[in-house]
């Protein structure tokens, strides 16, 4: 809106001066011989300018000429901000907490779809296998109290729940089948808003004897598997997650001086699996990234541009955050800026920096 | 109105000429009024069967195909679209050279026309296969061409029975009118007799319903087809039909009977060459469960093609009938720890992937026994597992192979993605080679003993000749800006892979010159690669002693 104001205020200026007012992006020809037949006396009187700007014109419709766009990028860049820090993403549909080190993730289905119904738990093993678990009383109970949950909200709460599961094998032996059931004891302490949780859990093959010690004591002890995403068990108090603004000027400040040192280890264990599980080592990202810095640059300076965005909740239950940056480039002496827009993500136990968005993306 | 009132005024005139004259010089300077541009050559093969006719609509549209298959002395036209690289504006009146290499070598030049297009038909009189180039002989450089290939045959009727089993909600009569697979049809029918190149029907097929059945087909197995005929019924009674067919089959023509097979059409197939074992129709199973019709039929096959085969389920069907959620999704290679880059954006591809394919799968219904028979771990593949294909048939599988990379922009700065997720022809994942697996996700390799794919994406059987298997890469590599937060273009790309489970019946993929290459094992093409359909034609010229 603003940017349509913006070009119809700059008309009407230019109507009201009688100069020809900035044309926006592909004008008809023919609007510009109307244009310079209108004006054809003062052309006569006055017909260097004009000649000049009707050169220029043709010239450029010619020669395809794309204006300068960067002021616009970055105004749309903000609204664009703006629209997602607006963004009512509703009712959560999922929780999702992932323990990057233990390799064990947990899943809570908060509201019934399609495929998956109210409560449904899936706890993943490092295995890959999974042991799942629906219509249990306290897990529905916790999905609908996280489904309501704004993710600022202070909330902490840890239950155990005994009962029926399944182990979906992810690759059984020939000739069994992928689905087993089995007796689960699950610990889960959520904390945060329900973005941090500890889940503890045991199962054994189902038979009537277990089962029955199981429903009479209902206590997680010795747990065979662990999934910590910043809490470490069912009492202690979770992490004290970072506000966006920390973490992003955080991963800003670490930038600036891994690209002044050449020291990339902070910058590492600061980014999302997304690129550390690819470049495994430290040694072998840094190298990537002084490759990064001889090729387009060492950034110099990323100043915030305004507040990141709150916290958000995709569909898939993923908590991120959105901040933007002015950020400052020398290359070979030569300086420049540019607004970025970069995403941040909760991994485990805390925010990693996830990817900004290049030339052609959907930021 | 004064007829003079539009008149230019005479200093005007000059004036205007001025300008016009000096925006020219002006503009000249810019890239694209440069004298020598650069040109992008794009070729096209005219295709009736495949319904391709090199318009401009279709260059527009990026639905032309780059290859053909032809019998000698018969002619083929070749068009090619000329735009200049920086604008996207046809290049008119440029003088052009069409080389041809191969069985027909020889040059043709000719002009664009005022569209930039050009065509050149030629008569091809040697069997093999020609690769056709075009350029500019001046006025344009080349900034990107492509090339044509077409495949030369000669006209033959070489009698050997080739029966083809559609997919799930297909229709038997689509394919023998040639709507799908065209290109492979198109390959078969210039060597073999067409009359022995036969569709199976399902026992609730489609065409039964539109009473368009192919002939020897033997009817629906229910009276209520107008309802019922959805091609959704159970793999293990369509199993036994398909023994009963290649029984009647090689009783008519007396030679041993090829099998085609299409996604589900390959499950079929598979259950058959395992001796229908878990049939619920049979009467007269003898002791190991077997029903008498399908052992006594598979004598009677010599070779089975799988073609994007549903081996050991699709995932899209555990999805689709609730049993497990998309967001679980875990296999060879894909799974939250053995593809952490991708730990962040898998629950989103997976939605992306599972809501672009379900749609246009048009259904199935999944409480239907197809679809039931189609999830992993079904007790038709659990029972089918567990019986070998006989080794007197020679098994050739193709099954797409899509495969991820992930680039991150960390600000200015490009990390380029060096894991790769893969991803199957997005309905079946590729998954395991051996017969008995049970993937929990479901599979479409089938190589049993057979070593890891080389780097086109080719494995055989270790011992013995029995198996042969081309995993079909199509390799993507999209930044994950354009996943999260919105699904961009370069994964719609994706989506739109010719490989995907969709696509691989159509031209995109099975074109002559098509990007879906595969090895070449029969050294009859004359390349190390080749593409799909003319493969399969080889090989069976190659068991046939035509070559």
């Amino acid at each position: 809106m603003r940017s349509s104001h913006s070009r119809l205020s700059a008309r009407r200026r230019a109507r009201a001066t009688g100069g020809i007012p900035l044309l926006p992006r592909r004008v008809p020809a023919r609007q510009i011989l109307q244009e310079l037949a209108r004006r054809r006396p003062r052309l006569e009187r006055w017909p260097t300018l004009p000649i000049l700007l009707a050169v220029l014109a043709l010239a450029l419709l010619l020669g395809g000429w794309t204006p300068r766009t960067s002021a616009v990028a970055a105004q749309s860049s903000a609204s664009a901000l703006a629209a997602r820090q607006q963004l009512a993403s509703g009712p959560r549909t999922v929780a999702r907490w992932f323990d990057p080190a233990g390799r064990t993730a947990m899943v809570l289905a908060l509201l019934g779809s399609q495929e998956q119904v109210s409560g449904t738990l899936t706890f993943t093993l490092p295995s890959g296998d999974v042991v799942q678990a629906q219509k249990l009383g306290p897990l529905l109970a916790l999905a609908r109290e996280l489904s309501q949950l704004s993710p600022d909200a202070t909330f902490d709460a840890a239950t155990t729940v005994c009962g029926p599961a399944t182990l979906l094998v992810a690759k059984p032996a020939s000739g069994a089948g992928i689905e087993q059931q089995v007796n689960m004891v699950l610990g889960v302490h959520i904390g945060q808003g329900g973005l941090l949780a500890y889940a503890g859990l045991n199962y054994a093959e189902v038979t009537p004897i277990l089962f029955a010690a199981a429903a009479s004591s209902c206590v997680l002890t010795s747990p065979q598997y662990e999934m910590k995403a910043g809490c470490s068990d069912l009492k202690s108090p979770c992490t004290a997650l970072l506000t966006p603004a920390q973490a992003a000027t955080q991963y800003d400040q670490s930038m600036v001086t891994a690209a002044a040192q050449g020291n990339w280890d902070t910058v590492y264990a600061l980014t999302g699996q997304a690129v550390t599980a690819q470049y495994s080592s430290t040694a072998a990202f840094g190298a990537l990234m002084q490759q990064q810095v001889q090729r387009v640059g060492r950034i110099t300076a990323l100043t915030p541009a305004g507040a990141p965005s709150a916290i958000q909740l995709n569909a898939q239950g993923q908590a991120y955050f959105v901040a933007q940056d002015n950020m400052t480039l020398d290359h070979n002496g030569s300086t420049s800026q540019k607004l970025i827009t970069s995403y941040y993500v909760l991994e485990g136990d805390g925010w990693r920096f996830w990817f900004s968005c290049g030339a052609g993306s959907h930021c | 109105m004064d007829p003079t009132s539009h008149r230019p005024h005479p200093r005007s005139r000059t004036l205007l000429f001025a300008v016009v004259a000096a925006a020219v010089l002006v503009a000249c300077g810019l890239p694209s009024c440069n004298p020598t541009a650069g040109a992008q050559l794009t070729i096209c093969a005219v295709d009736s069967a495949q319904k391709s006719d090199c318009s401009a609509s279709a260059f527009a549209a990026h639905s032309i195909i780059a290859g053909d298959i032809r019998t000698v002395s018969s002619s083929q036209v070749i068009a090619v679209q000329v735009l200049d690289a920086a604008s996207r504006q046809p290049m008119p009146n440029l003088p052009l050279r069409f080389t041809i290499g191969g069985a027909n070598a020889s040059t043709a030049d000719v002009q664009s026309d005022s569209t930039g297009m050009a065509t050149l038909t030629y008569i091809g009189t040697h069997p093999g296969t020609d690769t056709i180039a075009v350029a500019p002989t001046s006025g344009a450089t080349v900034r990107s061409a492509t090339t044509a290939t077409i495949h030369w045959l000669k006209t033959q009727s070489v009698v050997h029975p080739i029966l083809f089993v559609h997919g799930i909600n297909e229709n038997a009569n689509v394919l023998q009118r040639q709507e799908e697979w065209t290109t492979l049809f198109e390959a078969l029918d210039a060597t073999y007799e067409r009359t022995d190149i036969e569709t199976f029907c399902f026992v609730d097929d489609r065409a039964y319903r539109d009473a368009s059945a192919p002939p020897h087909c033997p009817g629906p197995t229910t009276a209520d087809c107008a309802t019922k005929c959805i091609s959704q019924s159970s793999v293990d009674d369509n199993a036994v039909e398909l023994a009963k067919r290649v029984m009647d089959f090689h009783t008519r023509i007396g030679k041993p009977v090829t099998l085609m097979g299409y996604s589900m059409g390959s499950a079929i197939i598979r259950t058959f060459l395992a001796g229908c074992p878990n049939s619920p129709t049979q009467t007269d199973a003898d002791a190991n469960g077997r029903a008498d019709v399908c052992e006594a039929a598979l004598p009677f096959v010599d070779q089975a093609y799988f073609l994007n085969g549903v081996q050991q389920g699709s995932w899209l069907m555990t999805v689709k009938r609730g049993v497990d959620d998309a967001s679980n999704l875990t296999g060879d290679g894909i799974s939250p720890f053995t593809s952490l880059a991708f730990h962040s954006v898998l629950p989103v591809l997976e939605q992306f992937i599972f809501d672009t394919v379900k749609d246009r799968l048009g259904g199935p219904d999944p409480t239907s026994q197809a679809a039931v028979d189609l999830t992993p771990q079904s007790p038709n593949i659990q029972a089918h597992n567990r019986f070998p294909i006989p080794n007197t048939i020679q098994v050739y599988t193709f099954y797409g192979s899509v495969q991820l990379t992930l680039s991150v922009d960390i600000f200015a700065y490009h990390v380029a993605g060096t894991q790769t997720l893969p991803l199957g022809d997005l309905v079946l994942l590729a998954q395991s080679d051996s017969l008995a697996s049970t993937p929990r996700w479901g599979g479409a390799s089938l190589c049993d003993a057979c070593g890891s794919p080389d780097a086109r994406g080719y494995h055989a059987s270790t011992i013995g000749d029995q198996y042969h298997a081309w995993a079909l890469i199509d390799a993507h590599d999209v930044n994950i800006a354009d996943i999260i937060p919105a699904v961009g273009q370069t994964l719609q790309a994706t989506a739109g892979s010719p490989v995907q489970h969709l696509n691989i019946s159509q031209p995109v993929a099975q074109a002559p010159g098509s990007g879906v290459q595969v090895e070449d094992i029969t050294h009859l093409s004359g390349n190390p690669t080749t593409d799909m359909a003319y493969e399969i034609l080889l090989i069976l010229m190659h068991h046939d002693g035509l070559a």
